[in-house]
């Protein structure tokens, strides 16, 4: 595997930088040569290659890379400021074949921003500025290094939202965001990451500066925003964005009913689906995953489901919606347990690992073989071979994620029962990642996901950067 | 090293590998030493990839590996806001701990240390030096069940906040003694860089002269004496046969029931700054914005980041003293901050806080005066 290097040997590897021998497959520019250039490009404070100063970029969120030595240590750490400064780093590693991996807070649970083959990080986090709002159109430009919490501060003061939501928002950049094409708890009404960029400013392999038009549609020729987004920075650095934003809601309702099973729930919420309605965000969670705010002993899952926007309208969609719900035997529990719920949305992930390296299944098959699959994963979960912390449905109904946690001493059995699970989803004709990513993952089963699709992503991947600089050894590509 | 059930490292092990499993990093966004310096190894979930590396030994100490533990200040935004709970700025100074047993020190933080050990403030000033700002009319009592605590800063540093203490006490007519010359430093600098056993020795000393007064009450105008007083203490030594009292609570208080009274208008437009000791790390946020609030004339606002989310001054943990640079540019944004609002003054209960923010308000020559709340509440006493 890739990412077993130990910290031993990236000791002989700074060594070997110390010592000034090429890592770069380059005749001419020794490592130490390299440093001093990207010193002059965005300054000597801007270029880390300490060892302590590499160990905190060896991992992202990826759960099986539970300590520092499981990581791999970059050779340095970039930090631009500017695309410019972007496009002179891109072109010299692009020149010398220097592996190079975007970063943003480096969040992601897939393995994405994990320098799987050494070279340079690019951490964007200096990138971090809203170039500007615009009420009239509705949209923002910003920086790819700001962070979703942020903007959406900012947003709420001048009366507007983002929406997009995940559970790293208080951390996650959008940057981060668009190369995952990331889903966020609101996504229900304002659609995932992608839906919410209108241009992006990148800066390709071989270091050309594009900017697509920040035109909400356009019918001349590829749709390139949509290369770029969920590519993982496989095809180069997203410096700018323009999103999408949206007027802040004059009122929000969340509400949490209990049912005695995860079927009678989730058929519910497609009548909820079917009838025409459009919840802002919607889950169907097992008894696992929801035990602390079961009041009823006798429920066995629950549904939370939410509105937000125009009040009348809100307090409509919901009346309707508890209708559909009650009479299919949801019973409403207190607004306290809805809401401390919601409020929780974002910590809850983190407070898992408390039981053990926390990570989530998030995987989605078609509507009509989801209770299929929910069947498949529950007795995964019965044979003991993985613990569960809770199986939902999570903002689309195609959707459905298994929260575990497992012990150092369980990763392998672990790691093959998740295997066996996201198999069978992409045998049901779904995906094996909703929102998190491939990364370093799930390198092994994207031919099986995709079949000759994976063949096309290899040629765009090849057209666009022929010296496989950016990201290598993510999307397997 | 081998850190099992019986090490004495076992709890920071422990919590050290559950922030390495867990890397939300939502520990960085107000972080005044990441916010600055942009490095991840300078965020506290850096810091602890680097601290479990190093327990471990996979990486060696050095004196860069030890200045990213010694450029946090301690200021407890990460601790506020970790999902898991862990005591953050507990860690911080453990492994400043260990690293100073393995002799990676700053320089400036062992001549405070020393000029402690030797004089028993970080100053090096003499004892007889403490009570130069004590004016010849206020009254002192010999014995009392209260004591003023006064704390190195006030004494040697911020006489100003030391003297309108005492002025606010003899006004409000509460009777209250000085502990000197048993007052030694409360030894909040020692444990912030890991000196646990300098605190210990001070503290110790301390509680036996609080103890030995027959004092029930003790009232400190210095945040970070407060906390060290009222938190690090118990941790140390458990239930305190006293209370510890912080100058904006007792103000707050002898406002209400009017033994203070501020009925002279200050025209102003005024902020407060939540020091981090007095706020993050002591739940103390009402009581002086009460205070400020009362007082006629006086536009309060508020800045942005305000509360549990205020921004650190850039002061504590000894950053003060060992990167003045970055302590300074810490202060400066928050100084900003409030010019950004429209604030013309700006008001807090810490002299630590005091001395960083006068130091960059005189030196960037700002249109910002900066008050501590005994000495603003003076102005309104008639």
């Amino acid at each position: 595997m890739p990412f077993n290097k130990t910290l031993q040997n990236m000791k002989l590897d700074l060594l070997t930088v110390k010592m000034g021998k090429s890592m770069v497959n380059n005749q001419t520019m020794s490592p130490k040569e390299v440093m001093e250039v990207l010193m002059r490009v965005v300054g000597k404070e801007n270029v880390l290659y300490e060892p302590y100063d590499l160990i905190p970029y060896s991992r992202d969120r990826y759960p099986l890379l539970t300590h520092p030595k499981q990581g791999i240590t970059p050779l340095a750490v970039v930090l631009p400021k500017t695309t410019e400064e972007v496009q002179k780093i891109v072109e010299l590693a692009n020149k010398y074949r220097i592996p190079l991996t975007p970063r943003g807070s480096g969040t992601n649970y897939a393995g994405s921003a994990v320098p799987a083959k050494g070279g340079l990080v690019l951490d964007l986090t200096k990138m971090n500025k809203i170039l500007w709002i615009d009420e009239g159109s509705m949209s923002a430009k910003v920086e790819a290094g700001v962070i979703l919490q942020v903007l959406e501060e900012e947003l709420n003061k001048r009366g507007f939202t983002f929406g997009h939501d995940p559970g790293s928002f208080p951390s996650a950049t959008v940057g981060g965001c668009i190369s995952t094409k990331s889903l966020g708890w609101r996504a229900g009404k304002y659609g995932d990451m992608g839906r919410l960029v209108l241009s992006l400013k990148v800066v390709t392999p071989t270091g050309l500066v594009i900017e697509t038009r920040d035109m909400p549609k356009s019918s001349t020729g590829f749709d390139i925003n949509n290369l770029f987004i969920g590519a993982e920075g496989t095809l180069g650095v997203v410096t700018e964005a323009t999103l999408r934003i949206h007027p802040f809601p004059e009122k929000m309702i969340i509400h949490l009913y209990a049912f005695p099973d995860f079927e009678l729930a989730f058929k519910s919420l497609l009548r909820v689906l079917r009838s025409g309605l459009n919840p802002m965000t919607q889950l169907v969670i097992d008894e696992e995953g929801l035990r602390e705010f079961l009041e009823d002993p006798s429920a066995k899952a629950g549904v939370i489901i939410g509105y937000e926007g125009v009040k009348e309208v809100v307090e409509a969609e919901m009346k309707r919606t508890a209708l559909i719900l009650e009479e299919d035997g949801g019973k409403r529990l207190n607004d306290e347990a809805a809401e401390d719920y919601w409020a929780n949305r974002h910590d809850m992930f983190s407070k898992m690992n408390v039981e053990g390296a926390a990570d989530s299944i998030d995987t989605a098959v078609p509507v009509s073989k989801v209770l299929e699959f929910y069947e498949f994963i529950q007795n995964q979960i019965k044979s003991g071979r993985i613990k569960s912390l809770g199986v939902s449905s999570w903002v689309l109904p195609e959707n459905l994620s298994l929260d575990s946690a497992f012990s150092e001493s369980e990763a392998k059995e672990y790691r093959e029962a998740k295997d066996e699970i996201v198999r069978k989803a992409i045998e049901l004709g779904g995906t094996s990642s909703y929102c998190v990513g491939v990364g370093i993952r799930f390198l092994h089963l994207m031919k099986m996901e995709h079949g000759p699709v994976l063949d096309v992503m290899r040629m765009i991947k090849r057209a666009l950067d022929p010296n496989d600089i950016m990201n290598p050894g993510k999307l397997s590509l | 090293m081998r850190i099992d059930e019986n090490h004495a490292l076992k709890d920071l092990y422990r919590e050290l590998n559950l922030c390495n499993r867990c890397r939300c990093g939502f520990c960085r966004r107000n972080c005044v030493t990441y916010r600055f310096l942009g490095a991840e190894s300078l965020t506290c979930r850096g810091r602890n990839a680097i601290a479990l590396s190093l327990l471990d030994g996979l990486i060696e100490a050095s004196q860069g590996l030890a200045e990213r533990f010694y450029l946090c200040t301690t200021c407890g935004f990460c601790k506020d806001r970790c999902p898991i709970e862990l005591d953050t700025t507990r860690i911080v100074e453990m492994m400043r701990t260990e690293l100073f047993k393995k002799g990676f020190v700053k320089p400036e933080h062992s001549a405070f240390i020393g000029h402690i050990q030797k004089v028993h403030n970080p100053y090096g000033q003499s004892h007889e030096e403490k009570l130069q700002w004590l004016p010849p009319k206020i009254g002192v009592a010999k014995k009392s069940d209260t004591a003023y605590f006064i704390g190195c800063t006030a004494a040697y540093r911020r006489p100003e906040i030391a003297e309108a203490t005492v002025r606010v006490l003899n006004v409000a007519e509460v009777d209250f003694m000085l502990l000197h010359p048993e007052e030694w430093c409360c030894g909040s600098p020692a444990l912030r860089i890991g000196r646990r056993d300098l605190f210990y020795e001070l503290a110790k000393h301390n509680l036996e002269a609080i103890v030995k007064a027959g004092v029930t009450k003790v009232v400190t105008s210095c945040a970070g004496c407060y906390r060290s007083l009222g938190k690090d203490y118990k941790e140390f030594f458990g239930d305190l046969p006293f209370k510890v009292v912080h100058m904006s609570e007792l103000i707050a208080e002898l406002v209400k029931n009017g033994s203070l009274r501020l009925d002279k208008e200050i025209p102003k437009v005024v902020t407060y700054h939540d020091p981090c000791h007095l706020g993050r790390h002591m739940g103390i946020f009402e009581p002086p914005r009460e205070v400020l609030r009362s007082i006629p004339a006086v536009k309060f606002v508020e800045m942005p980041r305000n509360r549990e989310n205020a921004l650190c001054c850039g002061a504590g943990g000894g950053v003060k003293a060992g990167f003045p640079d970055f302590a300074r540019q810490a202060a400066l944004e928050r100084l900003m901050e409030a010019e950004k609002i429209g604030a013309t003054t700006i008001v807090s209960a810490c002299p630590f806080c005091a001395h960083n923010f006068k130091d960059v308000i005189r030196e960037q020559k700002l249109p910002l005066e900066f008050y501590d709340l005994t000495e603003f509440i003076l102005k309104s006493i008639r």
